[in-house]
């Protein structure tokens, strides 16, 4: 279960946020909302699940900035200031910021994928967008279910037959064939499940009448408020950062950073997970 | 009524079912009902049931006894239309005074509430919480009640510490309460459970019921259940319906005429029988009646003071109690030594340190709770997984053949005959074989059935056969009486006696049923803490064990030390065992 107030709000609001982020994330490189977006999304995952397994994503994120950065700085000769030539290659100041802010860009969704993996569990991702589709959100709880069984099935018929005939035909024919046997019995065994549990279902008035759903997660006063603020931050954030974008340019040039209110608004939009924590009633710095 | 329980059930409030059964409306007098029933599989086939007529009163607690085969399924499914058996029937059968065909699917899904054998497959979903709600969801039931009638249902089931849980991650106990639970919710007058912990051990088995007892005496809906086992069950039933081979009710009364009936007329349900109450038919069938008891003792208790009385009133021990069997000598075939096992490296022991040897023409058994490891030391013994440390000894060429928990696992073919011609490359045997093995182990009739449609004993022997014919020296065998009624568990008793004691084959088997054991087995070894305990004469096993021993020998304790089985005690006292048929 992830940690902090944030991961308590309805799944809507989560769900919205996430969107934002990343939406926002992936639309723009200028290098000032790069930095907030990375800056952002790695504090909140450190906030979510610690130092190390943030570490561990980062560890997986640099090389993948490197990597983008030198590649695109290598085929992208359009900038002014070359540094180095050799052949047809030519590398450029401008292509390896341009290549940095990309492999930030591309960072900052990760992290910010880490983070919704963190907080939108499955069930949440289900009850969002299963309740209006009954049918479809049984349908994902029963194959969710249905999956690991068949590998545990899968492990027990292979042990016993294993255990019986293993040691007698070790040649490539022989596993093969117990490998089609294994399906066999799988098949087998799984239509034998399925009856029962077709059964199971019908006699709990599965088909009776329309399916509701059962409510797992409520709409409170706070969701409001968090969703209306979410809603205004994403509105100046679409304003004020395509604005930004707009005037920031690469190539020929790197342009300076301009002041702008727009790095504000964007750091609180993507603050939420931290600011929500302020209704904490004890130590909300905590 | 009809529709102001549907319309209540999607509306809400919802008043409790109870009030409505003891309302102003007309309430039948029966919960169950059926007359002059009679069941056929197809119009040309012969009855599978008939002349049944019985009706069950609101909340009373209905066994349903019968051997394998006599259509106990059959019956109590006709009280479910969704689930009935295809055929054909005739008479009349009433849930509440209705006809359940008649009802619509919403009142008919939420009135009689049924019960399976395998907790695994009636779970739907991934989750408690959602299976819970599953059948309300499926009546449409509006979200604002749908949380309160789980939330209610989790309080009473006690389910709320692990309402967040994966289906998967839950036990078996678990599973089958929970189960319970998604179909209690419902609210349904009657439950209907059919051999609902056959696939437990003993303890969550006796978990379960003691819920059902409270299902039954706090919320008073009606129970009706089919059990291999009566020892737990017998006691806190007020009702016994007796369903014959051939498809006849022959008994329909409370549980001591059931236990009269039968000590005069067997019908292959005596060894099923609380161990009290088969003490109490010592007695009744010498025409003896120690203490003046009127009634049978059903429970352990009763047996207890049934049994005191008993000696106080002169009943003569005419020897001393059995002692320790004499235990076959054979030789170490197998051994652990020092046997460390784990499944990962960043997972506890499973096994630390389990010393053991099996013996040539001896029935060995392993007990202990569930998750002991027993499976894991049955898997290392045959050498499907390698220890940590320690080793595993084999005498030269000899055959290890494990026999799973779920035989059915074994089975590939559509034909009995043609699957366990399976392997006869491998095993070097031929048809000629398959036919001996198949007469040896009575299961001629069935050679051409599919392996799925056997009945639990059969496919227990079945697959017996199957391992048999590739010639093992040492036999190890997990669970092989899980789910079995008395009769197919005797009968595998005595095929594996026969195979210790003729063929000097060296049995190590794990179980539950302590009874099994001590009838059985030649040594008992009890694996807890991740090794093994103590090992043992099964005999002095279950003398020397307090509370993880039989219920004979708890009856016996401190009165009669040495009595294990009802076989001891009719030794002790000089009677005969049984009934008047054998």
């Amino acid at each position: 279960m992830a940690k902090g107030l944030f991961a308590t709000y309805h799944p809507a609001v989560c769900m919205l946020f996430f969107l934002a982020a990343i939406g926002f994330g992936f639309s723009t490189q200028h290098p000032v909302y790069v930095a907030l977006s990375c800056v952002m999304s790695g504090a909140f995952l450190v906030y979510l699940r610690g130092w190390r397994p943030f570490l561990r994503t980062v560890g997986t994120c640099v090389p993948l900035v490197v990597f983008v950065g030198l590649l695109n700085s290598l085929f992208n000769a359009a900038g002014a200031t070359v540094i180095w030539r050799w052949g047809p290659f030519c590398v450029c100041v401008e292509g390896l910021c341009y290549g940095v802010a990309m492999g930030g860009m591309l960072a900052a969704v990760l992290l910010w994928f880490a983070c919704y993996n963190e907080v939108m569990t499955e069930d949440k991702f289900t009850y969002l967008f299963g309740r209006r589709l009954p049918t479809v959100s049984l349908m994902v709880s029963m194959i969710s279910r249905w999956v690991p069984r068949m590998v545990i099935r899968g492990r027990s018929v292979h042990n016993s037959q294993e255990a019986l005939i293993g040691g007698y035909d070790q040649s490539r024919r022989g596993t093969l064939r117990r490998g089609v046997r294994m399906a066999t019995v799988l098949a087998g065994l799984g239509m034998e499940d399925s009856i029962q549990t077709a059964d199971s279902m019908s006699a709990r008035g599965y088909g009776s009448t329309t399916r509701t759903s059962y409510v797992l997660f409520r709409w409170h006063v706070r969701e409001h408020v968090v969703l209306g603020l979410l809603v205004a931050l994403a509105v100046a954030n679409a304003m004020l950062l395509f604005a930004d974008a707009g005037a920031f340019a690469f190539y020929p040039l790197v342009s300076s950073v301009e002041p702008s209110w727009g790095y504000a608004t964007y750091a609180l939009m993507l603050g939420t997970p931290f600011w929500v924590e302020l209704e904490r009633v004890r130590r909300p710095w905590a | 009524m009809m529709t102001r329980l549907a319309s209540g059930a999607a509306r809400g409030p919802v008043p409790a079912r109870e009030n409505d059964v003891g309302g102003l409306r007309n309430v039948s007098e029966y919960a169950l009902e059926m007359r002059d029933y009679a069941f056929s599989y197809g119009s040309t086939s012969t009855d599978a049931l008939h002349d049944i007529s019985f009706g069950l009163r609101h909340g009373s607690f209905a066994v349903l006894c019968g051997t394998s085969g006599s259509g106990k399924s059959t019956l109590l499914r006709a009280f479910k239309p969704e689930l009935a058996v295809a055929g054909e029937s005739r008479g009349t059968v009433r849930v509440l005074g209705d006809d359940p065909h008649l009802l619509g699917p919403v009142e008919s899904a939420t009135r009689v509430g049924f019960v399976m054998q395998d907790p695994e497959n009636q779970i739907v979903t991934d989750t408690v919480w959602h299976e819970l709600a599953f059948g309300l969801e499926s009546i449409g039931m509006d979200p604002q009640t749908m949380r309160r009638r789980v939330a209610e249902a989790a309080h009473f089931f006690g389910i709320g510490s692990w309402f967040d849980r994966r289906t998967a991650d839950l036990s078996g106990g678990q599973k089958q309460l929970l189960n319970l639970a998604a179909i209690v919710v419902m609210q349904p007058a009657v439950l209907v459970l059919d051999e609902p912990t056959s696939q437990l051990d003993p303890i969550a088995a006796k978990a379960f019921l003691d819920v059902l007892e409270r299902v039954n005496s706090e919320l008073g809906i009606t129970v009706v259940i089919t059990e291999h086992r009566l020892e737990d069950v017998l006691p806190i039933a007020d009702r016994v319906l007796l369903l014959e081979r051939g498809g006849t009710l022959a008994y329909d009364g409370d549980r001591d005429g059931f236990a009269h009936m039968l000590a005069k007329h067997d019908s292959g349900l005596y060894a099923a029988l609380p161990a009290a109450t088969r003490m109490g038919m010592l007695f009744e069938r010498a025409g003896r009646d120690p203490g003046g008891h009127v009634t049978y003792p059903f429970s352990v208790r009763e047996g207890r003071s049934y049994l005191a009385d008993a000696l106080a009133h002169g009943e003569r021990v005419a020897g001393p109690p059995p002692t320790e069997r004499a235990l076959p000598s054979g030789d170490v075939v197998l051994s652990a030594r020092d046997l460390w096992f784990r499944y990962t490296r960043d997972m506890p022991f499973v096994l630390r340190g389990v010393d053991f040897n099996l013996h040539a023409g001896r029935i060995s058994a392993l007990v202990g709770g569930n998750g002991s490891g027993k499976s894991t030391l049955l898997s290392a013994l045959a050498g499907v997984r390698k220890p940590e440390r320690g080793r595993v000894v084999r005498a030269r060429n000899l055959h290890v053949a494990l026999m799973a928990q779920n035989p059915k696992t074994l089975f590939v073919r559509d034909r009995l005959v043609d699957d366990l011609m399976e392997w006869s490359d491998v095993g070097g045997y031929s048809l000629h074989d398959v036919n001996n093995m198949l007469e040896r182990l009575g299961l001629e009739q069935l050679r051409a059935r599919h392996p799925y449609d056997l009945s639990g004993g059969e496919t227990q022997k079945a697959a017996l056969a199957k391992i048999l014919l590739l010639g093992p020296d040492v036999l190890l065998l997990d669970e092989p009486t899980k789910g079995l009624d008395a009769p197919a568990k005797a009968q595998i008793g005595r095929i594996l006696s026969d195979l210790a004691l003729r063929e000097g084959k060296a049995i190590l088997l794990t179980t539950h049923d302590l009874e099994f054991v001590s009838e059985i087995a030649h040594t008992c070894s009890m694996l807890f803490g991740h090794d093994i305990t103590c090992t043992q004469d099964a005999h002095g096993f279950f003398v020397d064990n307090l509370f993880y021993s039989t219920p004979t020998a708890r009856i016996a304790r401190g009165m009669l030390d040495g009595c294990v089985t009802t076989a001891d005690l009719a030794v002790s006292f000089g009677l005969a065992e049984g009934t008047h048929d054998e």
